[in-house]
């Protein structure tokens, strides 16, 4: 059986990265990618952080194929025929380090795993990890078509409809509560359009959450802006979606057709259509971070935040790879790839700005279980500002007057006041 | 101006035509247990898949694999709101959807 010291499962952010990192250590590695080409399989509905992918990938900017530096970012809430946003912009965010760059997928995730070939891994495309070779409750390699692979570990980042760790009984099933669906497109926009449309230049762009745009299907829309294109698209909870029993793409078609986002999309061409799963991600919903010859890195291992107003998958992704290749180096002193050795993976992790950022945003989890959220208070704020701002025949009133009369029918002061106080501190506090 | 640039949303079928795929002429990569669906009432498979890949046709799910998105949605609708009738594998080893974009 050919063996390797480290068989990486995955070529996207996190396997590519821990590919690199144990490669560069000397370590014998081989990243075995489904895709025929790295990147061809996986969605991006957020962006890219730039933060913690810096400290891996020291000025990436410079060198990956990212699209746009988001320097604006509008948070909107979409009534029937409304739409309330905050508009923030920073210069800051135009400049490095950045904040975040929009990305699509099929053109960066082939410059990671080429990082990890270029620290001397070996990289195969087009080939299915149909299951994990397990002896004695330990993983000691790959079966893959007629192939059996060994390895001392096994790094699991096969992404989130990834079926490994399901199949070998290591994670349990996704949740339906848990999970969303994404549906998105591609609109081919020329870059003038973009830049005059959203107010940008020729390096920066925008970004766009939208909540109130999903016809009450728990879940929000994004809108990025691409060099040449944009990237639209809904997220909504799969118990919610099959609730409803509206499919995915009519409630896509919804969301574009709220006269807001027709404006910001009219006259592209869309270009693709895709899909994929996101959790909602947690450290108390992580799968089982590690096991005796195997750690898991990635979005398998639930390593994502999603709570509507951020998505962030692949920064995660990228410091999780870091760490779960640093604690296969420190249980290689050792000798052995336990689970005990390999735990200081789960010790690392928590020390990370991932799992303060988790334990910051543990209250936004509830958010995404207030109907209200995503019906009746953005169509609200719309009615609230309509009175305010409209010169009617009839005698205006302040903001309390006009919040009163739109709740009228709709929710009592006790409900509106119980969900401020959720909102406020899962957002806010 | 092609059908693309209007503001009428595209047809689903126009949509899936736009990506690419390498479809596996050989073998389906879902498996259904007819007779679990029989007594499914919910179906949400017919509802969740964003590629209506599953539509009920003569009695039963017809299986358009060839559309699939790879999204493992329907795995978890039919799992919790369905009967558990669909086994969703990874198609083989460069075949399925393939996005130029992502």
């Amino acid at each position: 059986m050919e063996r390797f010291d480290v068989i990486v499962v995955g070529a996207g952010p996190a396997g590519a990265t821990a590919g690199r990192a144990l490669a560069q250590a000397g370590l014998n590695v081989l990243v075995v990618e489904r895709a025929a080409t790295p990147g061809a399989k996986n969605v991006s509905g957020g962006l890219l952080y730039s933060r913690a992918v810096a400290g891996v990938y020291p000025e990436f900017w410079k060198h990956a194929p990212i699209e746009r530096a988001i320097a604006a970012h509008q948070i909107v809430m979409l009534g029937e025929h409304t739409s309330t946003a905050l508009d923030f912009r920073s210069a800051q965010a135009a400049t490095p380090p950045y904040n975040a760059f929009s990305v699509l997928r099929a053109k960066l995730d082939p410059w990671f795993a080429t990082q990890a070939e270029e620290a001397g891994a070996s990289l195969i495309s087009g080939v299915n990890v149909d299951s994990l070779l397990v002896e004695n409750g330990r993983v000691v390699g790959i079966q893959a078509g007629p192939d059996q692979i060994g390895a001392d570990v096994v790094v699991i980042a096969e992404g989130t409809a990834g079926l490994l760790l399901k199949q070998a009984g290591l994670r349990g099933p996704h949740s339906p509560h848990d999970v969303s669906l994404g549906v998105k497109e591609v609109i081919a926009l020329p870059p003038d359009v973009i830049e005059e449309r959203f107010q940008c230049d020729a390096e920066t762009g925008a970004a766009y959450t939208l909540v109130g745009s999903t016809g009450g299907v728990e879940g929000g829309g994004f809108i990025y802006t691409n060099k040449a294109s944009l990237s639209v698209g809904v997220v909504v909870k799969i118990d919610s979606l099959y609730g409803s029993g509206r499919h995915p793409h009519e409630i896509l078609d919804a969301f574009k057709a709220h006269p807001l986002v027709q404006r910001l999309v009219r006259g592209g061409e869309v270009v693709e259509y895709s899909a994929q799963t996101v959790h909602r991600g947690g450290f108390h919903l992580a799968t089982q971070l590690v096991g005796d010859g195997y750690v898991v890195a990635g979005s398998a291992a639930r390593l994502l935040v999603n709570n509507v107003l951020t998505l962030r998958g692949m920064d995660f992704a990228i410091t999780s790879g870091v760490e779960a290749a640093q604690a296969i180096l420190q249980a290689r002193f050792t000798g052995s790839y336990t689970a005990a050795t390999l735990g200081n993976y789960v010790e690392r992790l928590r020390a990370t700005p991932i799992y303060q950022d988790w334990r910051t945003f543990k209250d936004a989890y509830g958010l995404m279980e207030n109907p209200r959220l995503f019906g009746l208070y953005p169509d609200l704020a719309g009615e609230v500002l309509e009175r305010l701002l409209t010169a009617d025949t009839k005698p205006g009133s302040k903001a309390l007057g006009a919040l009163s009369e739109a709740l009228k029918g709709k929710a009592s002061w006790l409900t509106l006041s119980q969900d401020m106080l959720q909102i406020a501190r899962g957002m806010v506090l | 101006m092609t059908a693309a640039n209007q503001n009428q949303p595209l047809s689903l079928d126009a949509r899936l035509g736009l990506d690419r795929y390498e479809i596996d002429a050989e073998q389906s990569h879902i498996a259904v247990d007819h007779d679990k669906c029989k007594t499914c009432t919910a179906r949400p498979c017919l509802v969740c898949c964003p590629a209506i890949v599953y539509r009920w046709t003569d009695e039963r799910v017809a299986v358009a694999y060839e559309n699939c998105l790879e999204c493992g949605t329907c795995q978890i609708a039919c799992d919790h709101g369905g009967r558990g009738a669909i086994t969703w594998h990874i198609p083989a080893g460069g075949f399925g959807i393939a996005f130029r974009y992502g």
